[in-house]
C-alpha cells in the first residue's frame, strides 16, 4: 500500500508529520514532502499491509495531513 | 462569545514581534502577544466545543468562525483515506470517530496549559500542538482554499486567523525540529542562487508568514 497526500499543507508541517510518524530524518522527510508538492500527489510512505498503512494514515491525519491509501499495482 | 480582533497579516520580520518560539532546557517556549494568544486560544476552545458536540451536517456558514463548505466537520478534518468509496464507507466512520476523540483529547490537553501568551511545551506534547493548531485552521478554511491569503490581505478575520494559526504552527515545527529548519534554509539558499522562476507556486523554502500563507 502507498500513502499519498494531495493537501496544500505547508512544507514544514508535512515534513514534521513524516518525521514524527515515520521516524525519518529531516532531509528524507523534506525530500518526500517536496515530491508531494512538486507532483501534486506522490508517495509519502509505504506499508506492508493494509492495517499498517491505515494506522500510518490515521497518525498522519491526526497531525493534519490528508493521506490517501493506494493499493500498489 | 465575542472574539477579539486579530492583528492583520504582517511580513515575517514583523510577525516575530507577535509570536516567537525558542528552545530552553529541552522545552519549547512559545510566546505570543496578548491579542494573538487570546484569539488562537479562543479558536482552540471553539474547536474543542465543536468536536465535543454531536456529529452533524454543517449548515452553510454565516459567521466567520463557522466552517464554510457543505461537508460536515468530520469529513473536512478527516477526509476519506481509501479512494474506493465502498472500502471507505466500511472503514471510515469508525476511524473518523476515533480521530475526532483523539483531536478533542489533544485540544483539551493544549487548553490545560492555560493562556497562550507564554507556553512551555515538552517534546512529547508537540504532536498535540501541531494537531490542534492544524485542525483549528482546517475548521476555518478548506485544505484547497486558494483565496485565503488574498482574503487575509483584505483583513477578513477568518482568513487572518487561518494565516496566524499556520504561522504559529510553522514556528513551532521549525523550533522543535532545528534540523528541518536547517534543511529548509538550505533550500532557500539554493532557490535564491537559481534566481526567480516563473511559477505561481510558493517557493519550496517558504516557511510562511502571515502575509504569505497558506
Amino acid at each position: 500500500m502507498l500513502l499519498r497526500d494531495d493537501a496544500r499543507n505547508d512544507i514544514a508541517t508535512v515534513a514534521s508529520a513524516l518525521m514524527l510518524t515515520l521516524h525519518v530524518s529531516a532531509d528524507e522527510a523534506l525530500r518526500r514532502t517536496l515530491a508531494v508538492r512538486g507532483l501534486g500527489s506522490a508517495e509519502i510512505a509505504s506499508a506492508e499491509d493494509v492495517e499498517e498503512a491505515e494506522a500510518i494514515a490515521s497518525r498522519l491525519q491526526f497531525l493534519g495531513l490528508s493521506p490517501t491509501l493506494l493499493q500498489e499495482a | 462569545m465575542s472574539t477579539p480582533a486579530m492583528t492583520p497579516p504582517v511580513p515575517s520580520r514583523e510577525a516575530g514581534g507577535h509570536a516567537a518560539a525558542a528552545l530552553h532546557d529541552g522545552r519549547v517556549v512559545l510566546t505570543m502577544s496578548e491579542d494573538t494568544a487570546e484569539v488562537l486560544r479562543h479558536l482552540v476552545v471553539e474547536l474543542a466545543a465543536e468536536l465535543a458536540g454531536p456529529s452533524r451536517p454543517a449548515a452553510p456558514a454565516r459567521r466567520w468562525w463557522q466552517h464554510r463548505d457543505d461537508q460536515d466537520l468530520d469529513r473536512r478534518l478527516f477526509p476519506a483515506v481509501h479512494p474506493d468509496p465502498v472500502v471507505e464507507a466500511r472503514y471510515g466512520d469508525e476511524r473518523r470517530a476515533g480521530l475526532r476523540a483523539e483531536v478533542l483529547a489533544a485540544a483539551r490537553r493544549v487548553l490545560a496549559a492555560g493562556g497562550f501568551a507564554e507556553v512551555r511545551i515538552d517534546p512529547a506534547e508537540v504532536p498535540d500542538w501541531i494537531s490542534v493548531l492544524g485542525h483549528a485552521q482546517l475548521r476555518l478554511a478548506r485544505r484547497d482554499d486558494l483565496r485565503v491569503a488574498a482574503r487575509a490581505r483584505r483583513g477578513r478575520p477568518d482568513a487572518v486567523a487561518v494565516t496566524w494559526l499556520a504561522f504559529v504552527r510553522g514556528l513551532l515545527v521549525t523550533t522543535v525540529f532545528p534540523s528541518l529548519a536547517g534543511e529548509l534554509r538550505k533550500l532557500a539558499a539554493e532557490a535564491a542562487a537559481r534566481g526567480p522562476v516563473d511559477d505561481r507556486r510558493p517557493p519550496a523554502h517558504d516557511l510562511g508568514s502571515p502575509r504569505q500563507r497558506p
